[in-house]
């Protein structure tokens, strides 16, 4: 990957934070670098995603949902069967391994939909940290499971009234506890935001998700799609085939055995300003929460709020690599709609016996518009990247089923 | 602070508690300040504790705009003839980088009035980002001031000082800002470690409240002190008569 400086990915990216965290930033920087070729730490990390979160997760070949469209193969990539839900825990138990060799007996983190704060409150149960998480006062509300499973983890629940009080606030907050607490806190960010070396170090621990995928499959997947909140699960699974090795030796990103990799954005209710939380589609280039990338912002450079049906899409901003591939045109960004993920919900949960999170369910709705230009012969993976038991409240407000 | 040649600066939120107030805001200061910080409302500052968060927001709420401040600070300069602008000490503008970005860091370079503006300050933008904009900075002859924090190392420290302009702010806390009973133990060595290094200004912020902090902390060596959050309490609790108010605590530090 081409960078201009530390911690860029193209124009984007960098580490636009208050000199308190610089340190910090670089002790963990340093760490990471030492301890991701480090065969200690795998073997740690590799027994955990095995025994303790469920990995490798299954490739399912959805054979009722291939049938409905009646043209390519569509395999789920089945990471709401990892232990907690979703896919954050995967991030979750690599940092918490580093935060463990940093000494830090605090973990901190910020959470939309919870299913990151709740993956970080189980790694905290499982090693023996202090763990505080940040959440937006609404999203406590939508998201009342999971902060009831948080709390009986030991972790503590602090409710952000702030702002627009969902997943920007709550990010805002951890970052401001993280000033103030630097010398003994670690700071897990739950997607491939923050500043540097975040995007890089959740990428690399979510490449996971693609570095299975590639040895689940005969060959090469034609199109794989994936909901872009932060934009953690998408990069996860795209990831070798975006910095692969096969693709960093061919020097060359518009490479001819690629998948069509394509990230789906929240639509919300509709585009206008506060309807929805399409940042790549939408949004024009900033700094929010330590790096430059795409936002929603008015003309003043003040972030606007963003809106959507699934909390953890719920999010003005997206990671600085993500803003690289849009660019770059390596991966293509499409919205959907509250509406119509709410049909993706009921419709896969009836078809398939799968409930998805409704930030999946955003990716299971693009199969609508994307199934009819397939052929059969082609393949097409979906990220289903949680589970919805989560959003039973949400969605049982929403819909008569 | 009896020694007359500490830097008192005192940090304000532009348009907070309200837009008319701004530049009588600005004359009072001026009386007994030697610069003042003009902070640029945002909608997520990071490094600010509740009390700016709050100013930061109402602000907002009033229409506060970068560009608004800069017209009316012209306006200082065009309107009230030369005698306003005298009376107005040298401004600092406080603002995190997005709003910056938005309007063009050039163009705001450009723009600002000067000599009435004497620098900036960034507090998102650390020297792994800032270093690739001095020559802009010197090209428009104004000061970016860099900041280090309690947390700041001494190779670090060293880069800081010699890439900063005007003078070097020094973050009293590990911490937001907001005001505080007590001054940390390290403060004292990481002003002898700074003036050490440098032969620039050091003035210390964030959390310094009252005069006896800021005697301490010119004891400590320092060449002067921002206050804000407690400013921003006092505008916010004394609704009725704000400027006589804040004449009276501004002349404390002065006593």
């Amino acid at each position: 990957m081409k960078s201009k400086s530390k911690g860029y990915f193209g124009n984007y990216g960098g580490m636009y934070v208050p000199e308190t965290i610089i340190p910090a930033l670089e002790e963990l920087e340093i760490a990471f670098n030492k301890y991701k070729n480090n065969k200690e730490f795998n073997s740690e990390l590799n027994l955990l995603l095995q025994t303790y979160a469920g990995r490798p997760t299954p490739l399912y070949f959805a054979k009722r949902l291939t049938e409905y469209f009646g043209r390519g193969k569509i395999y789920l990539k089945r990471e709401d069967l990892c232990h907690t839900g979703a896919h954050k825990i995967n991030n979750c138990i690599g940092q918490a391994l580093l935060a463990k060799r940093l000494g830090k007996k605090r973990i901190i983190a910020e959470t939309g939909a919870g299913q990151h704060g709740l993956a970080t409150a189980t790694v905290c149960a499982l090693f023996d940290l202090k763990c505080d998480i940040y959440m937006g006062k609404i999203d406590i509300q939508r998201q009342e499971l999971n902060v009831f499973k948080m709390k009986l983890l030991g972790a503590n629940v602090i409710p952000v009234e702030s702002g627009s009080q969902t997943l920007k606030d709550a990010t805002s907050e951890a970052i401001r506890d993280w000033i103030t607490n630097i010398k003994h806190t670690h700071y897990i960010i739950g997607s491939t935001v923050g500043p540097h070396p975040y995007p890089t170090i959740v990428s690399y621990f979510q490449s996971v998700i693609g570095k299975e995928v590639q040895k689940q499959v005969s060959k090469t997947p034609d199109y794989i799609v994936a909901c872009v909140g932060g934009g953690s699960n998408s990069i996860g699974i795209f990831y070798p085939y975006v910095w692969g090795n096969h693709v960093r030796n061919s020097r060359d990103y518009s490479l001819r055995n690629r998948p069509l990799l394509i990230g789906i954005e929240a639509g919300g209710t509709s585009f206008k300003n506060g309807h929805h939380a399409a940042t790549l589609s939408l949004g024009k280039p900033g700094v929010l929460h330590g790096s430059y990338s795409y936002l929603l912002q008015d003309k003043n450079g003040q972030i606007q709020e963003a809106h959507s049906i699934s909390a953890g899409l719920d999010y003005p901003g997206v990671g600085p690599q993500h803003a690289f591939l849009k660019d770059k045109k390596i991966v293509t960004y499409k919205t959907i709609s509250d509406k119509d993920a709410l049909w993706a919900f009921k419709f896969l949960s009836k078809l398939e016996g799968i409930i998805p999170a409704l930030e999946s369910s955003h990716a299971i709705a693009y199969l609508k518009h994307l199934m009819p230009k397939t052929k059969k012969n082609e393949t097409i993976i979906v990220c289903l990247s949680g589970r919805g038991d989560k959003d039973i409240n949400t969605v049982r407000g929403n819909h008569k089923l | 602070m009896n020694n007359k040649k500490s830097l008192l600066i005192p940090y304000i939120t532009a348009g907070f508690p309200n837009k008319k107030l701004f530049v009588p805001i600005l004359k009072t200061l001026s009386e007994s300040a030697d610069f003042i910080e003009v902070g640029v409302p945002y909608s997520d500052p990071l490094a600010d504790g509740p009390t700016i968060q709050e100013a930061s927001k109402i602000a907002l709420e009033n229409g506060v705009s970068l560009k608004w401040i800069l017209e009316t600070c012209h306006g200082i300069k065009t309107l009230h003839a030369k005698s306003l602008q005298q009376e107005i000490k040298p401004l600092i503008l406080f603002s995190y980088f997005n709003p910056i970005l938005q309007y063009g860091l050039e163009k705001l370079l450009r723009d600002l009035p000067k000599p009435l503006f004497y620098g900036l300050i960034i507090p998102d933008l650390p020297i792994e980002e800032a270093k690739k904009y001095l020559p802009l900075f010197k090209n428009y002859k104004l000061n970016l001031i860099l900041l280090c924090a309690p947390t700041t190392n001494k190779i670090r420290l060293k880069q800081i000082s010699h890439l900063s302009n005007g003078f070097i702010y020094l973050v009293s806390v590990t911490g937001v800002t907001g005001t505080r009973n007590n001054l940390s133990k390290e403060l004292k060595n990481k002003i002898k470690e700074l003036k050490s290094i440098t032969k620039k200004p050091v003035v210390v912020g964030f959390g310094i409240s009252d005069s006896k902090q800021a005697s301490k902390v010119i004891s400590y060596g320092a060449d002067g002190v921002i206050v804000g959050s407690a400013i921003i309490k006092l505008l916010k609790e004394n609704k009725n008569n704000p400027l006589s108010r804040l004449r009276v605590f501004m002349n404390s530090f002065r006593r």
